[in-house]
């Protein structure tokens, strides 16, 4: 029979390691629901049915852009699906994908999709979740620039505020319809950002005079 | 074969283009090429000379469906897509044709045959066919055989078709009814009612004979004014 201190000992140990265990279970199916949440998150196909419409005509007028095009896109591809299994990558290779996107989406949509970048080099290193900024950019485009026949401005910035770093996305073009239900592209990134707790992260979505702004606020850690 | 007038609305530059060159190396005269649904919509009403439209589903402004709706006139609407989704609702507001994207050659020559086969020879304006008309259904319309109309009905400068249901339908006035279908035969039995005679199934007198009820398809009772009752019963035979 075991004396009761060291079966306290033994118990305090094995209900250590269960919690250590259960901790490490619960951080996995954590990152396991960010992945899937993430590769749910990546670009709908039906984007792209346009997009390859549209280059069954480039390449009767210009063969060289319609290869740049299918390049771009396969690069395009590439990088989502790398995106959708990573569970966290530095914030230059979001801004690699978008710029890739955004190219594919000025093909489709012409002179009236104009792009602003405010980011700084500072960013591109800072490690986070992936595709947090693609679905914001991929939303304005549909809801705002798209939807509007005169097209729309996109504005993509980084900045840190305090203790945070704020990662937006704002548009012209159509106006931000308040009472219409929320898609599920920005549904699933408000899941994943919840999956962040100690990042204390949250999405902001307002109207500013004629700019429709997305905003995610995550605390960085080591800041006050 | 005198060529196709058809005119084109869509959003995207490439898509457009496309369309474009398809449709002249079938033989179209494209008329009219429009970046939204709105201006095709101002367009339209200023009259053009089109056989035909092809529009894009999803646009900015105004959406090929209800532009469909709108159009002011009668015209045969293949519409475009890259969803395949949206068939449903093409053919919900009778289009004569849905094309997916990348449209090929091949596809729009079966769609522009479908076309001429709905085109009405110029010769046939009054004739005794098809006489269709569009009634408001939901966000889109339904087109109604007028063969299959028992009467139509003024209320607030609404005009109801009444034909198995009640529809709305575009008109304010029963003289625009007359107005759209000159030789139908159609006959005003009361200042809000006009009737198709062959609708009729019987009459009957009421109030002391003063008084006419027509028995309709659908088995519906109307009551004929006084004035209109000689008329009725002429043109029924009765007299």
């Amino acid at each position: 029979m075991l004396n009761l201190p060291f079966a306290l000992v033994v118990g305090w140990f094995l209900a250590g390691k269960e919690r250590a265990e259960a901790s490490e279970e619960e951080l996995m199916e954590k990152e396991h629901k960010a992945r899937t949440l993430a590769l749910q998150a990546q670009l709908h196909p039906h984007a792209l049915y346009n997009v390859l419409s549209g280059l069954a005509e480039l390449v009767h007028e210009d063969a060289d852009a319609t290869e740049n095009a299918i390049v771009g896109l396969v690069e395009m591809l590439r990088m989502l699906t790398h995106h959708g299994r990573a569970t966290s990558l530095p914030l230059a290779q979001e801004r690699a994908l978008l710029k890739r996107y955004l190219a594919i989406e000025s093909l489709r949509l012409g002179d009236r999709l104009k792009v602003q970048w405010d980011w700084p080099d500072w960013a591109d290193p800072i490690v986070l979740p992936p595709l947090l900024l693609q679905p914001l950019v991929e939303n304005a485009i549909k809801h705002g620039v798209a939807a509007n026949p005169d097209g729309g401005e996109i504005r993509i910035g980084i900045r840190r505020q305090g203790p945070e770093l704020i990662l937006r996305v704002a548009n012209t073009g159509a106006r931000l319809d308040s009472k219409a239900p929320e898609g599920t592209g920005l549904s699933n990134l408000r899941e994943r950002l919840a999956l962040l707790p100690q990042r204390r992260a949250r999405l902001n979505i307002r109207l500013e005079g004629d700019w429709t702004t997305a905003e995610i606020h995550l605390h960085e850690p080591g800041m006050s | 074969m005198n060529a196709l007038k058809v005119a084109v609305a869509e959003d995207e530059v490439m898509n457009l283009k496309r369309l474009t060159r398809l449709l002249v190396d079938c033989g179209c005269d494209v008329v009219a090429t429009f970046p939204n649904g709105l201006e095709m919509e101002e367009w339209m009403r200023s009259g053009p000379d089109v056989d035909a439209l092809f529009l894009d589903i999803q646009m900015p402004g105004l959406d090929g469906l209800s532009l469909r709706s709108s159009l002011p006139r009668e015209l045969p609407v293949v519409f475009v897509s890259a969803f395949a989704e949206m068939a449903v609702g093409a053919f919900e507001v009778e289009a004569v044709d849905f094309l997916l994207k990348p449209v090929t050659t091949e596809r729009l020559a079966k769609a522009l045959d479908r076309i001429r086969g709905r085109k009405p020879a110029p010769d046939r304006t009054h004739g005794t066919g098809t006489k269709r008309y569009p009634v408001i259904a939901g966000s889109g319309v339904l087109f109604l055989d007028l063969v299959r109309t028992a009467y139509f009905e003024v209320e607030d400068q609404i005009v109801w078709a009444i034909a198995g249901e009640r529809f709305r339908t575009r008109w304010k006035t029963l003289g625009e009814v007359e107005a759209a279908f000159p030789n139908a035969g159609l006959m005003r039995i009361h200042r809000h009612l006009l009737i198709r005679p062959e609708a009729v199934l019987g009459i009957r007198s009421a109030g002391g004979g003063n008084r006419v009820i027509v028995r309709l398809t659908g088995g519906i009772e109307l009551e004929a004014s006084r004035g209109a009752t000689p008329d009725l019963r002429a043109r029924l035979g009765l007299l």
